[in-house]
């Protein structure tokens, strides 16, 4: 009796075995779910986050003191006129300043690439295996599910606070499903590194300028092209380093010093 | 006597046979030959449909259905409110029992212009694949490009037809997401290191 029940309860649980297993597949493609942050992701981008809060703090300073001399240039007509003593030490000041803060990019770049490249890539193995080879582009949308993608201020923010915020946004959503925030990142990342790569390019050519000399005798085009791209970059549109402590302030003139000077 | 059974019986089924083929397969009039295949002009989607349909039941018109399709949009947009959707629905769906669209053909008109499902969205191969211009002759712009041309559709068919800008902000928000999901995918496909 026992052998003739035996193969039965077996057969029945191999029925039952398929039909939950086809019904677990179903449900799981109506609603794919990625796991796009392991672990390592998570700490790649804090560490970053942190690389980028220590470049924004080493060229605040620099920038702030440079703007401030700029417009200090502009607004008592140094450009209208030649070599006049106080518009001079405007200019020295503006060039020391850009000096310092090419040195700070020049050592901090580096290290900002080596920690941002490790979050992309890894970014970049899972979005390939998950979306690229494993979903057609119907998948994609249909692994949107019905919550909301979260808000990424890409672009407003500096570098650190993006950063800050992604780690944020990760922890906040206990890893489930977001895709969206993944690939926000990886493209932010890429343009990042692409942008690295060609600011070393630019550092590397305006030391060479400065060191032969050609650099100094006013605010070129080049300079303020520079300081215009690393304060998009890096600070985002908001301005942080506006509100930037200054070091050390006899470093800048004021307009009375300088008219001072102009009148010497 | 048995044999007469059989034969009566071997009748009345095949009759049956024949009239049911016959309610299966829907006859189309014959166009009287000063028939001309018009355009719906009304105002009134409601009557501009049965105008379009009275038209499309006649097989030499069917070539039109498309133009008139556009027409029946245009004659909504006169009057937009949600109760359009169900309209243009139940007029697809008669283009189907009709003949003169097929069921992918009609689902895909449907969506189109009135749910936030994106039908330009390929659904036989990887995304990889249409990553690659190369190897599918579409590339990540043209997925994008057919993208936003369909979000154009579905802003004619939820807001000047339906009149409904949640339903709108909702297919646009899901676009930026696929949209944004594509250009990560095609990125990381066309990397040199993978």
């Amino acid at each position: 009796m026992r052998k003739r029940t035996l193969p039965k309860v077996v057969f029945s649980c191999l029925v039952i075995g398929t039909i939950l297993m086809c019904f677990i597949t179903t449900v799981s493609a109506e609603t794919p779910t990625l796991q796009m942050f392991p672990k390592e992701v998570t700490s790649y981008i804090k560490e970053t986050g942190q690389e980028a809060s220590s470049l924004e703090n080493g060229v605040r300073g620099p920038i702030a003191i440079m703007e401030k001399n700029m417009k200090l240039y502009n607004a008592t007509g140094c450009d209208k006129v030649e070599r006049d003593p106080g518009c001079e030490s405007i200019i020295k000041n503006i060039n020391n300043n850009y000096n310092k803060m090419l040195d700070v990019m020049a050592a901090s770049l580096p290290k900002m690439k080596r920690s941002i490249k490790k979050t992309n890539t890894s970014l970049k193995k899972r979005i390939h295996s998950n979306m690229g080879k494993r979903m057609t582009p119907a998948d994609l949308q249909r692994a949107i599910g019905k919550s909301a993608a979260p808000k990424v201020r890409k672009g407003r923010y500096s570098l650190s606070k993006r950063f800050a915020q992604y780690n944020k946004l990760i922890a906040s959503k206990g890893n489930n499903n977001l895709t969206d925030l993944a690939s926000d990142m990886y493209l932010d990342s890429a343009s990042v590194i692409e942008w690295i790569d060609l600011m070393e390019g630019q550092i590397a050519q305006q030391k060479t300028l400065i060191e032969i000399g050609q650099m100094y005798g006013g605010i070129n085009d080049e300079m303020i092209g520079v300081v215009g791209s690393v304060k998009n970059v890096i600070f985002g549109e908001e301005g942080d380093y506006e509100n930037a402590e200054l070091p050390d302030p006899s470093t800048v003139m004021s307009s009375e010093d300088a008219e001072m000077k102009w009148n010497y | 006597m048995k044999k007469l059974n059989m034969i009566s019986l071997i009748g009345i089924t095949s009759l049956a046979l024949l009239l049911g083929a016959c309610n299966g397969q829907a006859v189309k009039p014959t166009p009287k030959p000063s028939f001309a295949c018009t355009q719906p002009n009304s105002k009134n989607l409601n009557e501009a449909v049965a105008h379009a349909k009275g038209t499309l039941s006649y097989e030499k018109c069917t070539g039109m259905f498309f133009e008139i399709y556009d027409r029946l949009l245009m004659i909504a947009e006169g009057d937009p409110k949600v109760g359009n959707k169900k309209v243009f629905r139940d007029f697809l769906i008669w283009s189907k029992n009709e003949g003169i669209l097929s069921n992918k053909q009609m689902k895909q008109m449907y969506n189109q212009h009135f749910t936030t499902t994106f039908v330009t969205l390929p659904t036989k191969y990887k995304t990889c694949y249409y990553c690659s211009f190369s190897q599918s002759g579409m590339g990540e712009e043209k997925l994008l490009s057919n993208m936003d041309k369909e979000l154009s559709d579905k802003q004619r068919g939820m807001m000047s037809i339906m009149n409904n800008k949640n339903e709108y902000l909702q297919a646009s928000s899901i676009a930026n997401s696929v949209k944004l999901r594509i250009e990560a995918a095609c990125h990381a496909c066309n990397s040199d290191d993978m």
